[in-house]
């Protein structure tokens, strides 16, 4: 009895594991209409060039470069055109981009693409800094 | 040796200090890098060494899993491997898909996915070596009436780890559900598989090195790889908290991440009370330092590090910062490299028939290697304070904060020099004991 009241506990958590697996893949997947062919364009050369190698985006990659979470949004799309056709340092001296000569294409799926990925971006990540006021943080 | 089918191990562990080796020689170019100094960055980008260094750590560590089994499992089973052709084009497999894919990606031909960088011909020729790998393990454990726990724990994670492995080959057009599918992988295998692996590997070692009850043993592998399952399976949540994932990974992610730490509690306790409760005297002290050092160590890397930057509240700040990259150091090197030394150094006497346990430079390496690697994982964890400070919380820009934190890793390159010279001493001893002898051997000093 112990014995199949303990199997049936193991069948249970997988089973509900699955279904939580699954709702997520559909949650993910009601994203789907949107991928138009440049944003689909973009993630290949986001992969080919193994972008998340240096970068992170969501806060998974490497932590070498910035984070690419709504990045669009916080810099503008002519920004982050003019900054991939002349990858120039942050700060003088500084390390900065390798020169990859994307075209403008490939600079606008690119564009996209991480655009794209600001659909699913959680309200609370990259965490709104906190202000210093009176010597406190708000 | 007890059986001959032992010495299939010893070629895995060569390989894997070869790996090893090459693995901490691209950290350094990364910790160089960090600091500033990167003549190479066109050449040679960041992307490229990461790859390298990270492919390498599967690699050694696989090597390092499959040499373990190999000497463990006649022991367990008292019966020889079913192949030793097919264990040895495995680790042509192996090495040919790590060395391989390690070339690519200094043509930039990967995936370009973390932890899965590997292009897929490579991919497939390590994926065929774990396949070997199941199959031998599986006709081992078949050719005998009796199958132990043991056996079946490690049948199950290689027989998943091949299934995880060849999903790999998917890709998908959407981002997000190809990030899903990843970290499914890298958790699973990190988290549930390599956590099982540790768990029966260190109860091998602590029932022969303390000579406890076998099935005070068996009762505490039995419960712990329950929790391992259990607790790794939901803390998976603990990764989807920040890529849109549904909310409810935020509370499932939390809690099991907060039960995931008990096992490895539990590992600990179990080590502890095992070597305790022991009246035996068991000479080889290098192998002792090194099991209860993993046990100890896994704890205090995987367990108690990872718990306290994934409860949600926390990670928001955390994640993606240099907090993370200190947790996986510290957890890699506890978990599983200090668990592939304790087998090298309790079955290289076993092999070669040397007493070699009272060789100095071992110690040295040991502590060196330890205080190095504590070191580095300090250095991070100053950086990611620091980083998180400036950066999440006060929203400075990142490089200027990388500039702030640049100090950490001159620290992080100093730890990583006695690190370094930790592991040619333990090299060096491993290197002293020779190649294991062809004759059968029982050693029955080692009995007492």
């Amino acid at each position: 009895m112990a014995r199949v009241l303990f199997n049936g506990f193991w069948v249970i958590l997988i089973i509900i594991f699955i279904i939580l697996f699954l709702n997520t893949y559909n949650h993910y997947q009601n994203n789907e209409n949107a991928i138009s062919r440049e944003v689909l364009s973009g993630k290949k050369i986001f992969r080919k060039n193994y972008c998340q190698g240096c970068h992170s985006l969501f806060g998974e990659g490497a932590y070498y470069a910035p984070d690419l979470t709504k990045i669009v949004t916080k810099r503008n799309t002519e920004f982050i055109h003019d900054f991939l056709r002349f990858p120039q340092p942050a700060i003088s001296g500084e390390i900065r981009m390798i020169q990859y000569d994307f075209t403008h294409t490939e600079i606008d799926d690119i564009i996209l693409f991480l655009l794209w990925s600001e659909n699913k971006a959680s309200e609370d990540f990259p965490p709104q800094p906190k202000l210093i006021i009176n010597n406190e943080l708000r | 040796m007890k059986f001959k089918s032992q010495s299939l191990a010893y070629p895995y562990y060569l390989t894997g200090f070869v790996m090893l080796f090459i693995q901490i020689i691209y950290g350094f170019v990364l910790v160089v890098a960090r600091i500033g100094f990167d003549p190479f960055h066109e050449i040679l980008p960041f992307n490229i060494i990461r790859s390298v260094h990270t492919t390498f750590l599967i690699g050694w560590l696989t090597c390092g899993m499959y040499g373990s089994i190999y000497f463990i499992l006649p022991d367990d089973l008292k019966s020889e491997i079913y192949s030793h052709k097919i264990a040895m084009i495995q680790l042509i497999f192996l090495i040919t898909g790590i060395v391989g894919s390690v070339i690519c990606y200094h043509f930039q031909y990967w995936t370009g996915i973390k932890f899965l960088e590997m292009p897929s011909p490579f991919s497939y020729c390590f994926l065929g070596s774990i396949i070997l790998f199941s199959y031998n393990v599986f006709r081992t454990g078949y050719q005998i009436p009796k199958r132990t726990f043991f056996f079946k724990i490690i049948f199950f994670v290689s027989l998943t780890f091949s299934l995880i492995q060849a999903f790999t080959q998917f890709t998908f057009n959407n981002f997000h559900i190809e990030n899903l599918f990843r970290i499914l992988y890298v958790h699973f295998l990190f988290e549930v598989l390599w956590m099982l692996w540790l768990l029966a590997v260190i109860t091998y070692l602590l029932f022969n090195i303390t000579g406890i009850d076998k099935e005070y043993s068996e009762k505490w592998f039995r419960y712990l790889s329950y929790l391992i399952l259990g607790s790794g399976l939901f803390s998976i949540g603990h990764h989807l908290y920040f890529n849109g994932a549904p909310e409810y990974w935020r509370w499932i992610g939390g809690i099991f991440s907060a039960i995931q730490p008990m096992a490895l509690v539990g590992i600990s306790l179990f080590s502890i009370l095992a070597y305790k409760k022991s009246g035996k005297q068991y000479p080889n002290k290098i192998a002792i330092y090194w099991t209860l050092g993993c046990s100890i160590m896994s704890f205090v890397g995987a367990g108690f590090l990872g718990f306290s930057h994934s409860i949600p509240g926390v990670n928001q700040f955390t994640h993606g910062t240099m907090i993370t990259g200190m947790h996986s150091h510290f957890a890699f090197w506890g978990s599983y490299a200090m668990l592939v030394f304790a087998v090298i150094f309790y079955s290289m006497p076993y092999l070669t028939s040397k007493k070699l346990w009272n060789y100095l430079p071992g110690y040295i390496g040991f502590w060196m290697s330890n205080i190095g690697i504590v070191s580095m994982s300090a250095a991070m964890a100053l950086a990611g304070l620091v980083q998180v400070y400036l950066e999440k919380r006060l929203g400075l820009e990142f490089f200027s904060v990388q500039r702030e934190i640049r100090i950490h890793f001159i620290g992080m390159l100093l730890a990583g020099i006695l690190f370094l010279a930790g592991i040619i001493l333990i090299f060096i001893h491993f290197l002293k004991f020779g190649k294991p002898e062809k004759e059968e051997l029982i050693a029955e000093e080692y009995k007492n």
